[in-house]
């Protein structure tokens, strides 16, 4: 890997890892958020599937952190 | 004059209303007084120069401000606190890596052990379980 190719990398991984951190943020928004929905006795079928959707989102981008990662270690 | 023991104060800087409401509700149930929220690095200055709280939580990052200045303002003052955030433990500097860390979500349940471990003597060193 040359150093432009290695310097690329670590900057898609700066933006994964901040990518990362603004979805456990969003998790922890939206748990939060049907906490209150449940205790109010709302619906919150749109709520649970919505946090779905956000923790496999967090998934992938972890899994593509770690595609970085195994670039870098190349 | 009361007779009650007093309470411990705990300062809680977070900028997200819904999980600083959280947190506030959790540690009032449980008997602390609840500085708080505040939102900004320089409203929390303010908090700890007109009261001294027991301990603070802290968000790492502050509508994209991250509170390193404030990490070190606590330490110097012996203040201890706990880091919650959505970033890694790499986030934090070096120098407060030590310090008990809780990864955004983190349950409630594992703010509470932290808190206790720090008010009841444990210290914010590594002897505190990581969440």
């Amino acid at each position: 890997m040359t150093a432009v190719d290695r310097a690329t990398e670590q900057e898609h991984l700066r933006k994964a890892e901040a990518d990362i951190a603004e979805a456990n943020d969003r998790i922890a928004r939206q748990r939060a958020l049907l906490a209150h929905l449940e205790s109010d006795g709302h619906d919150t079928v749109m709520a649970k599937d919505l946090l779905q959707t956000m923790c496999q989102t967090l998934a992938a981008m972890e899994q593509h952190r770690q595609l970085i990662l195994r670039e870098l270690g190349r | 004059m009361s007779d009650r023991p007093q309470r411990s104060t705990i300062l809680l800087v977070e900028d997200e209303p819904l999980l600083a409401m959280d947190v506030e509700r959790l540690l009032g149930e449980v008997g602390f007084h609840v500085m708080g929220p505040v939102t900004t690095i320089s409203r929390a200055i303010r908090s700890i120069e007109a009261e001294r709280p027991s301990l603070t939580v802290v968000d790492l990052n502050l509508g994209g401000e991250m509170v390193f200045p404030l990490l070190d303002i606590l330490a110097d003052r012996a203040i201890p606190f706990v880091i919650v955030t959505g970033h890694s433990i790499e986030m934090v500097p070096s120098r407060h890596r030590h310090r008990p860390f809780l990864q955004k979500p983190y349950e409630p349940a594992a703010l509470l052990r932290f808190v206790h471990q720090i008010l009841s003597g444990g210290g914010d060193r590594q002897l505190l379980q990581r969440a």
